[in-house]
């Protein structure tokens, strides 16, 4: 009898520390595949601003996606403007080249010249609509002009 | 009694079955797991890594020209040992909107070169900036950019084309030094003071020939004279020095 009990409870207790061990694996397992994920697609985002020139008071930047992941461009820096997150930014395919919206960007409208620039870039899965600042610590900055295009 | 004695060990069996079963079903997928994102993560850094050093030794030699109706070219070629995507050309007129081409320009290493046409037309007193962009993100700037229309160069009246500079050095104080050019006195100086000082002049003509020159002073004739010639060199046209007016 007391054998029986103390298996009942010895396989009471695997069953909850195996519940336990699941659980902990499963979590871990997601927080780890969330953060190689997003690791990867910030080593697969490649960006190229390939020409920028003024017209009509507005900064016109052709940026082109060399990589292997769509971009969301989240942010255009003109000095002496300041990081501003667009809440309607434009999207980049892998293999494209587009012009930037300038009524998407404060920064790029309002403008006469342009000496130098930044472009801020998301893998598009990491971009999350409802909050623009989201997963900024994976963004991609291109620099152009004084600094150089990369 | 026996029966009793036989279960004792039970717990212990079982314990240790589940904890194998537990390690077996979560431990050790999530170990296989972590290997896998590792290896995935390693992957694609290593792919990367090798598409930046691609990039670093794309090597694409580019010349853009006019042809002879003033339309935009460019002849491209391929100078690595990879095969290079030329996807745009832009054609960037320096008071206007710049045009941006689909080029579609895949080249082969080490091919022949490539002309390519890019539909634009030059026109007089516009300067065209240009600049290609491979498949791979570079962008290279053309020899030859920026283009713009040059009127072919009619030399003014009396504007020398081929030169001659002639330096007597070492002149001495109170002489006269005579330039005789095709036998007819062209140049003559006094020097008033001061010893070994240099005199310099350059004598121009309109098209390249054979000339003569003699270099002489008042009291000593050729003798004790130190004469620089240079080569006769060609003027380009657009700095052309005009002598008569």
């Amino acid at each position: 009898m007391q054998a029986t009990i103390l298996s009942a409870t010895v396989i009471a207790m695997g069953f909850v520390v195996w519940g336990f061990s699941a659980g902990w694996t499963s979590h871990s397992s997601q927080d780890m595949a969330a953060e190689t994920g997003a690791q990867v697609m910030k080593q697969e985002a490649r960006l190229v601003v390939e020409e920028v020139h003024c017209s009509g008071g507005a900064a016109c930047i052709w940026v082109y996606n060399p990589g292997k992941v769509d971009l969301v461009i989240t942010s255009v820096v003109i000095p002496p403007s300041s990081v501003q997150f667009s809440t309607a930014p434009d999207t980049v395919g892998i293999g494209e080249g587009r012009w930037l919206t300038a009524s998407a960007y404060p920064a790029m409208q309002g403008v006469s010249s342009v000496e130098s620039l930044q472009v801020y870039a998301l893998p598009k899965p990491m971009w999350n609509p409802s909050d623009a600042t989201a997963n900024a610590q994976y963004s991609v900055i291109v620099n152009y002009g004084t600094t150089g295009s990369s | 009694m026996a029966l009793g004695r036989g279960r004792r060990g039970i717990s212990t069996v079982l314990g240790g079955v589940l904890a194998v079963a537990i390690i077996l079903t979560t431990v050790v997928p999530l170990l296989m797991y972590m290997r896998q994102v590792g290896f995935l993560y390693d992957t694609v850094s290593s792919d990367m890594r090798r598409a930046d050093e691609e990039k670093m030794d794309e090597k694409l030699s580019a010349v853009a020209y006019l042809d002879t109706n003033n339309g935009i070219m460019l002849n491209i070629t391929n100078t690595c040992d990879l095969s290079i995507s030329v996807i745009r050309i832009w054609v960037m007129p320096r008071d206007g909107e710049p045009m941006g081409i689909d080029a579609g320009l895949t080249l082969a290493p080490r091919t022949p070169t490539k002309v390519f046409g890019t539909g634009c037309v030059a026109v007089k007193g516009r300067v065209y900036d240009l600049k290609l962009v491979t498949e791979r993100g570079n962008i290279i700037v053309p020899e030859g950019s920026p283009l713009q229309i040059t009127e072919p160069y009619t030399p003014p009246p009396g504007a020398w084309i081929y030169s001659l500079a002639v330096t007597i050095v070492e002149t001495h104080a109170g002489r006269t030094y005579n330039i005789l050019v095709d036998g007819s006195q062209y140049y003559t100086q006094r020097v008033s003071a001061g010893n070994e000082q240099a005199i310099s002049i350059v004598i121009g003509w309109n098209e390249p020939g054979d000339h003569s020159i003699r270099v002489t002073s008042s009291t000593q004739g050729n003798q004790d004279l130190r004469v620089l010639f240079d080569d006769i060199i060609p003027i380009p046209p657009n700095q052309a020095i005009v002598l008569y007016d």
